[in-house]
C-alpha cells in the first residue's frame, strides 16, 4: 500500500516536472531563435551610415535612420520626463495621502482600466483629441500619447508599493513627530526607491517598443522634424514601414532597427533587474 | 500653564473614562489610571485585550486613521492630551514609541537618529553629532557602531536596530516613553540587555510597556495593569500581583500563564 501510493507520486512528479520543463525549454528556444534571427538579419545593417544618415529614397542604397533614433529619444524621453513624475505624484495620492478613501479607491481603479487599456485605443484618442484639431501629425501628439500610457501605469504601482510597504515604519515615523509631507517624502518614498526605480524602468522599456499609438500620433517625417510640432519618425513606426516595403534595402534597416530596439528593451530591463533587487537582503522591507 | 486637573507633583499620567473605538466597533471601555512619574507601567493581559490600542493613546498615534477615535480624557503632566487642539507634534516630541518590530528607516545609522533631531531641533553640524554620539552611547550601541556610522540600519541585527530606534527616540528628549513587545522578535541574549536598558532609563523617562511575558513585566515594572477584553480588571504594584492579585481573572491569567 505504502509502496505503491509512493510509486503514483514518483509517477505523477515525473510527468508533471517533464510537461513543466518542456514548456520552459519551448519559450527558451523562442527566444533564442528570435534572438538568432535578429543577430543574423539586423546586425550587418547595424553600419555607421545606419546610424548617421537620413532616410534615402526608395531603391537607393547608404539610407539610414538617424532621424528616427532621435524622434524616438526624444518622444520617449519627453513623456517619461512628464509622466513619471506626473504617475508618482498621483501614486502617493492613492497610497498615501488619500489611503483607504473613497476618492482614493476610485483614483486607482481608474488607473487599472487606464493602464489596461490597448495602447492602439489611446493613439486614437489622442489622435481626435490633437491631430484633428491641429490639422497635422506632431511630436507633441505622440509624447501626448506615450505619456498617457505611462501615467496609469507608474500611479498604480506607487500606489502599490507604498501599500504594501512597513507600517510599522510609517507609525514610528508619525510617532517622531513627523509630518505627513516629511514622512512621505524622506521615509516612505526612500524606503521604495528601488523598487520603484526598476517598475519605471520596465515601464519605460514597455512604451519603447510603442508603435501602434504613434502612427496616429507621430506618424513618420522623412527628415529631421525641427520642431515637435511636426511629423516625428520613431525607430518603431520606421521598422512598421520599411518592414512591409518592397525594397530590400529598407527590409535591412528594418531588421537592424529591431535589433536595435530588442537590445536596449534588453538593457533597461536588466538594469531594472538590478535597481530592483533589495540592497539589504538581511531584513527584507514589510 | 495653571490649566492643571489634579496635583501633578505625584501623578504624571492620568487616563478618565477612556473609551476607544475602532469604527463602530468599540474595544476600550472606561479606562481608567495612574501614573508616577520616572517609574514603569506594564500592561498586562491575554491578546486581543486591547494593550496596544491602549499604548496609542497617548501619542495619539491612532490619529492617523479618520475611523478610529477616543472619548474621555488623558492627561500628561495635567494636560489633557486627546483636547482636539492639542499639538499633536509637541505631543509626539514629548512621547517616544517603541514598535514589537525595529522600525529602523532606509538611511545610514547615522541618519536615522538624525532625522528625528532635525524635526524638532534647529542644530549646527557639529552639535547635531555630539547629540547622536549621547543617544547612541545612552542605548549602549555607540561602541559597536561609531566606525560605521554611515553605513545602512538595516545591516545591523534586530536586536541592533531595536536600539537604534531607541536612541532615535531618545535623541529628542522625550518625557514618556511608550514599548510595545519591545524584545518580541530579537534573541533572548539581547533581551535580557534591552530588558537592563529599560531599567536604567527609567532615572530619566517614564515608561509604559506592553511586557512579551509576565516574567518580563514581573523583571522591569514597578506597577501592573491588568487587561481583559477591554476594560482595565487590576491596577497594582508589580510585586503584589504575583504574590497576590485581589482579582479573580488576574490570578487565573498568572497561575494559567506563568507555571
Ligand atoms: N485595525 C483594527 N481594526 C479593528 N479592530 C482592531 C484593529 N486592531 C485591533 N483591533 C481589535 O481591538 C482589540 C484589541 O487589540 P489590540 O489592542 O491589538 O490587543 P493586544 O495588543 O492586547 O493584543 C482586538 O479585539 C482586536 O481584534
Ligand atoms: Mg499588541
Amino acid at each position: 500500500m505504502k509502496a505503491k501510493s509512493l510509486y503514483q507520486r514518483r509517477l505523477v512528479n515525473f510527468i508533471m516536472l517533464s510537461i513543466t520543463a518542456g514548456c520552459a525549454l519551448f519559450s527558451f528556444l523562442v527566444l533564442v531563435m528570435l534572438i538568432i534571427a535578429l543577430c543574423k538579419n539586423g546586425y550587418p545593417a547595424l553600419t555607421k551610415t545606419f546610424f548617421t544618415a537620413l532616410p534615402a529614397p526608395p531603391g537607393v542604397d547608404e539610407g539610414g535612420v538617424s532621424n528616427a533614433l532621435q524622434g524616438s529619444i526624444k518622444m520617449i524621453l519627453f513623456s517619461a520626463l512628464i509622466g513619471v513624475p506626473t504617475g508618482i505624484l498621483a501614486g502617493l495620492y492613492i497610497g498615501e495621502l488619500a489611503r483607504n478613501t473613497r476618492k482614493a479607491d476610485f483614483v486607482l481603479n481608474a488607473c487599472g482600466i487606464l493602464s489596461g487599456t490597448p495602447t492602439i485605443v489611446t493613439g486614437l484618442f489622442v489622435y481626435t483629441l490633437i491631430v484633428i484639431p491641429s490639422g497635422h501629425f506632431s511630436g507633441f501628439a505622440g509624447i501626448t500619447a506615450l505619456t498617457l500610457i505611462i501615467i496609469p501605469v507608474t500611479a498604480r504601482i506607487t500606489a502599490e508599493i507604498l501599500v504594501q510597504s512597513s507600517t510599522a515604519m510609517r507609525e514610528a515615523a508619525f510617532a517622531l513627530g513627523a509630518s505627513q509631507w516629511n514622512v512621505t517624502f524622506f521615509v516612505l518614498l526612500r524606503a521604495v526607491r528601488s523598487g520603484l526605480a526598476s517598475a519605471i524602468l520596465l515601464t519605460i522599456a514597455r512604451i519603447s517598443g510603442e508603435t501602434a499609438p504613434l502612427l496616429f500620433t507621430a506618424l513618420n517625417n522623412n527628415y529631421e522634424a525641427d520642431s515637435l510640432s511636426q511629423p516625428t519618425a520613431s525607430i518603431t513606426v520606421t521598422i512598421f514601414q520599411y518592414a512591409l516595403s518592397p525594397f530590400a534595402e529598407r527590409n535591412d534597416i528594418a531588421w537592424g532597427a529591431a535589433l536595435l530596439l530588442t537590445l536596449f528593451i534588453l538593457a533597461v530591463t536588466l538594469i531594472a533587474r538590478y535597481t530592483g533587487k533589495p540592497q539589504y537582503l538581511s531584513r527584507p522591507l514589510r | 500653564m495653571n490649566t492643571k486637573a489634579f496635583d501633578t507633583n505625584n501623578t504624571y499620567i492620568e487616563v478618565q473614562n477612556v473609551d476607544f473605538f475602532y469604527g463602530k466597533k468599540q474595544v476600550l471601555f472606561n479606562n481608567c489610571l495612574t501614573h508616577r512619574k520616572n517609574s514603569i507601567l506594564a500592561l498586562i493581559g491575554p491578546a486581543g485585550a486591547g494593550k496596544s490600542t491602549h499604548l496609542r493613546l497617548y501619542n495619539r498615534l491612532f490619529d492617523l486613521h479618520k475611523d478610529r477615535h477616543a472619548q474621555g480624557a488623558v492627561y500628561i503632566d495635567g494636560i489633557n492630551i486627546l483636547d482636539q487642539k492639542y499639538d499633536l507634534i509637541k505631543l509626539r516630541k514629548n512621547v517616544g514609541m517603541i514598535f514589537r518590530q525595529p522600525t529602523p528607516f532606509p538611511m545610514s545609522i547615522f541618519e536615522n537618529i538624525a532625522y528625528g533631531i532635525r524635526l524638532h531641533y534647529k542644530l549646527t553640524k557639529s552639535t547635531l553629532a555630539e547629540r547622536v554620539r549621547v543617544a547612541l552611547e545612552t542605548v549602549l550601541l555607540w561602541n559597536e557602531v561609531k566606525d560605521r556610522l554611515n553605513g545602512h540600519a538595516y545591516k545591523l541585527t534586530p536586536a541592533q536596530q531595536q536600539l537604534l530606534c531607541i536612541a532615535r527616540s531618545i535623541a529628542i528628549d522625550p518625557e514618556l516613553i511608550l514599548m510595545d513587545e519591545p524584545t518580541a522578535e530579537i534573541d533572548a541574549i539581547s533581551a535580557g540587555k534591552l530588558e537592563d536598558l529599560i531599567g536604567t532609563l527609567k532615572k530619566k523617562y517614564t515608561i509604559i510597556i506592553v511586557p512579551q511575558n509576565l516574567q518580563q513585566a514581573a523583571r522591569v515594572s514597578d506597577f501592573s495593569i491588568f487587561f481583559n477584553d477591554g476594560r482595565i480588571v487590576e491596577a497594582v504594584p508589580t510585586n503584589q500581583l504575583f504574590t497576590n492579585p485581589t482579582n479573580k481573572q488576574t490570578e487565573d491569567y498568572i497561575t494559567g500563564r506563568s507555571v
